[in-house]
């Protein structure tokens, strides 16, 4: 591109710039992003796609195929369930639950646990050791059986699951940005931004924080895969959403005994789910790949 | 190495009482009456109530209320369940063994699978077995345990019909739970058909082990690739490299064992992610372990139940990880002066 600027002047693109231009020179990470993009737009819109009611029953064709199959029809391109619902108006009206509903719990928890870790990555001292040592034993449990923990208190509900997957996740992100920060802390910029007699809120938020968005970044989409993946066996295990919100896992729980008559019922929502959390997984990685070419560049 | 381990010790020692801590207090949290969820008796049964009332100091301050609580706690009286009436303590051994030998199984069908894996992959760098032995890791990694489990069970079970999926043992042979690890009680048995009992376990045996062990067996995959392509690159290879060495010798004695310092690391966190996806794989394999346990005690408001399950996954996965860290600080001095050098 023609330097169109007088002065002659180098353009380091910021961090996340830096990742989005990784990123585009792999394929593989480029077709996640679509998938990703399309079952977000897909959510977004499900309410006008859905050909059916996801609850309406078709009491003519119950226990339909697909429609590839030599018994499908094409009115159930998907098929129906046992009790003849469309299952493609399922799987769609489906992604709210098993992709939405994480969305708004990793922004939650994001938000919450990054405030809190800035803070403790800006203090030091004891209060941040004790914290890095109560971090390292929560982080070491599983947020699965952490958040079975606070359903069995508060009992199966939706919105008791939103909020043990929120309160599981923050501690994720309090540790990553702690320690993100805390590796900044010395570094010379940092330093120098010091000598200049700049606050700590300045310092924060527009010395620190741009090179740490990156780890963020991995972080989240990190947070959504786990979110994700424990609405969804939360749901299976029958201590979630309940039964008759099409959630992918309450479909794939209602499924389970079912499997040797109508195989495309297990099938098809958890190829739904299989394909968000790998198109996540792959963005992440490649994040991760991301940084860590940066890192080794500088 | 004793002041590391003195302070992991220490350290345990913290979690596993504030762990009782959040027990007791768990009694409080839960709906219902504090006493009923902590023992199992319920306020019906007048006497009993009135006797565990006084047995646990339920009329004096919450402090003394506590310390009662651990008394009991670490003698082994853990309440009954409010379902059956039976001992939680000695309901949860056999449980206990029944989901150790699969996670066990597991752990190491993963890293045998997982391991050799790596190293293959990392020989290969960018190479096209490299490229698909990595997207086969991601892709499993990513294909959730519950959903996996059923694929598994349609392919197997439903099509090919070389296995029976739930269980552990067909119960027509009549095995004494001692252990609750299926194959550790037909050895200890006098059962006159041990051979065939023994097949008919491991025939039920195989199917959730594999299940378990594909998403441990795919992070040591990229663990391990990652750590060797670390450690070829050193400057200690070069050097022997220089020292004409030949490469078996390079590989085995150098550069193995220092590829498995990461991984060795990463087995704590291994055995975390399992412990989730056991939870899910009992209740599907209907395995008699602490995971199903756990889950039907949530179904059935079980209080007692649900505390001994909680505490024993917990204690579960925190020794390992203590055990795991310790391991690699002995095994790894590098590590530990840097543990040191931190302060």
């Amino acid at each position: 591109m023609q330097n169109a600027n007088i002065y002659f002047q180098q353009r380091e693109p910021s961090p996340l710039r830096q990742i989005w231009l990784h990123m585009n020179a792999n394929p593989f990470a480029v077709v996640a992003f679509y998938i990703l993009a399309l079952s977000l737009a897909m959510m977004l819109l499900s309410p006008l796609i859905t050909p059916f009611n996801p609850d309406a029953q078709f009491s003519d064709a119950i226990l339909q195929p697909p429609s590839w199959s030599d018994q499908g029809e094409i009115r159930f391109l998907f098929g129906t369930d046992d009790l003849g619902r469309d299952m493609l108006s399922r799987i769609i009206a489906g992604s709210v639950y098993s992709l939405g509903y994480p969305l708004i719990a990793v922004l939650v928890a994001a938000i919450v646990g990054v405030t809190i870790g800035a803070w403790a990555g800006m203090s030091r001292g004891v209060q941040s050791s004790a914290l890095n040592h109560m971090l390292d034993v929560i982080l070491s449990i599983p947020s699965l059986l952490l958040a079975l923990v606070i359903i069995a208190i508060l009992g199966p509900s939706l919105i008791n699951v939103m909020f043990a997957i929120t309160l599981v996740l923050i501690p994720q992100f309090i540790h990553v940005v702690h320690n993100a920060i805390y590796d900044e802390r010395y570094k010379e910029y940092v330093t120098a931004s010091r000598l200049n007699g700049v606050n700590r809120w300045y310092m924060l938020t527009r010395v620190i924080f741009p090179n740490i968005t990156s780890v963020l970044v991995m972080q989240t989409t990190f947070a959504l895969s786990t979110a994700i993946l424990d609405i969804a066996a939360l749901g299976f295990l029958g201590l979630g959403v309940q039964a008759p919100a099409p959630e992918w896992g309450t479909m794939l729980a209602r499924s389970l005994d079912q499997v040797y008559v109508s195989p495309w019922m297990m099938i098809l929502p958890g190829l739904a789910l299989f394909l968000t959390i790998l198109s996540i997984n792959v963005l992440g990685d490649s994040i991760r790949a991301a940084i860590a070419e940066r890192v080794r560049n500088s | 190495m004793i002041r590391y381990t003195l302070r992991r010790l220490t350290l345990l020692i913290v979690t596993l009482w504030l762990l009782t801590v959040f027990l007791f207090s768990l009694n409080y949290f839960f709906p219902g009456d504090a006493l009923t969820n902590m023992t199992g008796i319920r306020a019906s049964d007048t006497l009993a109530y009135q006797q565990a009332f006084a047995a646990r100091d339920f009329d004096a301050s919450i402090f003394s209320q506590y310390l009662n609580f651990l008394g009991h706690f670490t003698q082994g009286d853990w309440g009954q369940s409010l379902t059956n009436q039976r001992n939680v303590f000695g309901e949860l051994l056999p449980l206990l063994g029944g989901t150790l030998e699969l996670a066990l199984l597991a752990m190491i069908f993963a890293m045998a699978l997982g391991a050799p894996m790596g190293v293959y992959a990392a020989g290969q760098q960018r190479g096209s077995m490299d490229r698909l032995i990595m997207g086969i890791s991601l892709s499993a990694y990513s294909i959730p345990v519950f959903w996996l489990a059923q694929l598994l069970i349609l392919l197997f079970a439903v099509k090919l019909g070389w296995t029976p999926i739930s269980g552990q043992i067909n119960p027509l042979f009549d095995v004494e739970v001692n252990s609750g690890s299926i194959i550790l009680d037909i050895l200890v048995s006098d059962n006159p058909y041990k051979t065939a009992a023994l097949l008919d376990a491991i025939n039920h045996l195989w199917l959730p082990v594999i299940v378990l062990a594909i998403m441990p067996a795919t992070m040591l995959m990229r663990t391990t690739r990652n750590s060797m392509l670390e450690v070829l690159q050193q400057n200690y290879i070069r050097a022997a490299r220089a020292r004409g060495l030949s490469e078996s010798r390079i590989l085995l004695r150098h550069v193995l064992p220092n590829t498995m310092q990461p991984v060795v690391r990463q087995l704590g966190l291994m055995f975390s992610v399992l412990m989730s996806n056991i939870i899910v794989t009992e209740v599907i394999f209907n395995w008699p372990g602490l995971g199903s346990w756990l889950v039907k005690s949530i179904y059935e408001r079980d209080y007692p139940v649900m505390q001994g399950g909680l505490f024993a996954f917990a204690t579960l996965i925190l020794l390992v990880n203590v055990c795991v860290e310790l391991f690699h600080a002995w095994r790894y001095p590098q590590v530990r002066k840097e543990l040191y050098a931190e302060r």
